[in-house]
């Protein structure tokens, strides 16, 4: 789980709201299809 | 692979973005190995990423929408001119000859006789089609200025000019409004010394009269001196008079047009919109993925300061006496229908996050008969451990009743949570008397509506148009349209001013999105299930939740109104969605899957040489 939260916090010192601000509308939208794949490896997970 | 103290170093757009499919993909890659719980949390972490990028995603699309809109009218507006200027430069020309007695040229005259139809489809969308040009002009210039304007707020900024000259605006109008107010004031002293000369028109006669009778020869000094002093008076009544009407023309008057830059602001006080403004002469840059922010930089009109904000309270601090409930909605007797001081418990607390602790028997402390001014004396209440998802706090937000002893109860018949083609409904029931009897019966307004389109969040969407419901108590009396349903006592259909004004409001605080942050706290803070989740939670980069006048948080749902619940909706009948309403005290019962074994148990097998599907790369980035 440690690994797991720094992965996150990493994430989230690079999101700042200058870099969203820069983003396109094609990148959101790939990184958010990525974060949704992970949360339904999360899901899937569950399930086993 | 990039290392996180580079990256911090490297601004480069491009660079970042890799590091984060990078960072995303190893989320993935561990995804499996973790625990159920760890899960739980690890899935939340990502629905907060989720919501910034999200939220982001929002705000490029709105800005796309509000750019093309911008575009579109700079071309019309670009077309009208041509079309205008010449037809003016036609028209001069067609009076020369006409003067001359020439004859016009077919193209003249085809250039004045398609002048209207060439300029009617690009008015299609002006109000006001047929006014003169100059009108259209300013209309054209305002949309395009209010559209400008938008866009920079949509970017994270105001344009400091703008912002300032904005501010000289705001101090003219409220010397303005200041100096009407004091004329009305003493307008309004002069009125009573004078009761006869309450009409303009009557003040005027008698100024004249009296000037009349001051030029006539035959009054006595002392009359004279009577009568100057009536006359100076009455010229400043009529001054005063003068000063009002001044203000009071469609485009002068001072309250019309601070309402214009609250709006444009969407700030709801001057207290508020000089705040947005210093900030943004400044040009102190507004984060788009922080809602919250944007909120209180452009507070939603109709709401208040942060700082003592009712509307972006949770449902208890709005409504801490939440104590109406109604058992059973399709009741007639009246006495079902009164307070319930068992139900009215939820309180805030300054001390509730800090004060959590983890505890699955908190059913049982919560007292079944707190009185209600414990929900005034805000006493700090055990603290629900449970895991929390959007549905539930939903429950918590829809359980609020109102304090209005008119009002019953808010009850949610159905939510399709999730969707951007929402049908909301609910019923809300209410205390009234039956028109042509008189007798006391429970009311219930059915209120349907497909919001999708609006929808940003769902769980704050549905929570704002529940507390603008609960807030404007007046509109249930709208509600007169009736409509049977055998299994309702009585139904109200939807009052359409109800939905308008609903709708109105619930678009403005989608609009302004200042509520996604403190359902995102909500569902962190509560969703924490070990003190480290918790403590992260809380002091996490997301900005606390304007929640209560004091600034606390309250994260709290009363065990006992989560008990009421079911209750509520037993009382509808089949309108009750049990695949929502599940009673969380249920689940509490539900053995736990975490601890039924310890947590190694499931632990899945690290994965040997992980191969990320997605990317094909290894645990190394190399393909």
């Amino acid at each position: 789980m440690g690994e797991y939260k720094k992965h996150i916090e990493n994430i989230n010192k690079v999101v700042t709201p200058e870099f969203l601000r820069n983003l396109s509308k094609e990148q959101v939208e790939k990184i958010l299809g990525l974060l949704d794949d992970v949360k339904k490896d999360l899901k899937k997970g569950e399930v086993l | 692979m990039i290392n996180i103290v580079e990256i911090e170093k490297i601004p480069d757009l491009g660079t970042r973005l890799v590091f984060i499919e990078e960072e995303i993909y190893k989320l993935g890659r561990i995804a499996p190995t973790l625990t159920p719980p760890e899960r739980l949390e690890a899935q939340q972490d990502i629905e907060l990423l989720q919501a910034r990028f999200e939220s982001t995603l929002n705000l490029l699309n709105e800005r796309t929408a509000k750019e093309n809109l911008k575009s579109d009218l700079e071309n019309k507006y670009k077309k009208l001119m041509e079309i205008e200027t010449n037809y003016q430069s036609s028209l001069n020309e067609y009076r020369a000859l006409i003067e001359r007695g020439e004859p016009v040229p077919d193209y003249l005259q085809r250039v004045i006789d398609n002048y209207n139809s060439l300029r009617a489809p690009l008015l299609v969308d002006v109000p006001n089609p047929l006014a003169p040009f100059s009108e259209l002009k300013e209309y054209f210039e305002e949309e395009m200025s209010n559209l400008s304007f938008d866009i920079n707020k949509l970017n994270g900024r105001h344009h400091p000019d703008v912002a300032k000259a904005d501010s000289i605006r705001l101090e003219k109008l409220e010397k303005d409004i200041a100096s009407k107010e004091k004329a009305r004031i003493e307008l309004n002293k002069f009125k009573q010394k004078y009761p006869g000369l309450a009409k303009v028109n009557d003040r005027k006669k008698k100024y004249e009269e009296l000037e009349r009778k001051l030029n006539d020869v035959r009054t006595s000094n002392r009359d004279k001196i009577d009568i100057s002093k009536k006359l100076q008076e009455l010229k400043t009544m009529i001054d005063y008079d003068d000063v009002i009407r001044n203000f009071s023309g469609k485009d002068k008057n001072p309250a019309s047009e601070l309402k214009k830059l609250l709006d444009r602001y969407g700030a709801s006080s001057i207290k508020s919109l000089k705040e947005v403004l210093k900030k943004a002469s400044s040009d102190i840059q507004i984060d788009p993925s922080n809602p919250r922010e944007i909120h209180e930089a452009n507070p939603a009109p109709g709401s208040t300061d942060p700082t003592t904000a009712t509307r972006s309270s949770t449902p208890a601090t709005a409504n801490p006496a939440s104590a109406t409930r109604t058992p059973a909605p399709d009741s007639t007797n009246p006495t079902i229908a009164t307070t319930n001081p068992a139900s009215a418990t939820r309180t805030p607390s300054a001390s509730t996050v800090n004060a959590r602790t983890p505890s699955p028997d908190h059913a049982s402390t919560s007292s079944p008969s707190l009185p209600e001014t414990h929900v005034n004396a805000r006493t700090p209440q055990k603290l629900d451990t449970l895991l929390l998802d959007n549905k539930q706090i939903l429950e918590s937000f829809v359980s609020t009743g109102n304090t209005n002893k008119d009002l019953a109860v808010i009850n949610l018949k159905s939510i399709n949570l999730g969707t951007t083609k929402s049908t909301f409904t609910y019923y809300r029931q209410i205390q009234d008397r039956d028109p042509s009897t008189g007798e006391s019966m429970v009311k219930v307004v059915c209120v349907k509506e497909d919001i999708g389109p609006y929808l940003a969040r769902p769980v704050e969407a549905y929570r704002q148009v529940l507390q603008d419901v609960l807030q404007d108590k007046y509109l249930y009396t709208q509600c007169r349209d009736t409509q049977t349903d055998p299994k309702m006592k009585r139904i109200y259909s939807k009052d359409s001013r109800f939905i308008k004004y609903a709708m109105k409001n619930f678009k403005n605080e989608i609009k302004s999105n200042n509520y996604r942050n403190a359902i995102e706290r909500i569902v962190a803070v509560r969703s924490a299930n070990t003190p480290y989740a918790l403590e992260q939670a809380i002091s996490s980069d997301i900005p606390p939740m304007p929640l209560s006048k004091d600034g606390t948080y309250n994260i709290e749902i009363n065990v006992r109104e989560k008990k009421l619940l079911p209750r509520l909706f037993n009382g509808i009948g089949k309108t009750r969605p049990d695949h929502i309403l599940k009673p969380v005290t249920e689940r509490v019962e539900e053995p736990s899957m975490f601890n039924r074994y310890p947590q190694e148990a499931y632990r899945a097998p690290k994965l040997v040489e992980p191969i990320h599907r997605r990317t094909g790369r290894d645990e190394r980035g190399e393909r």
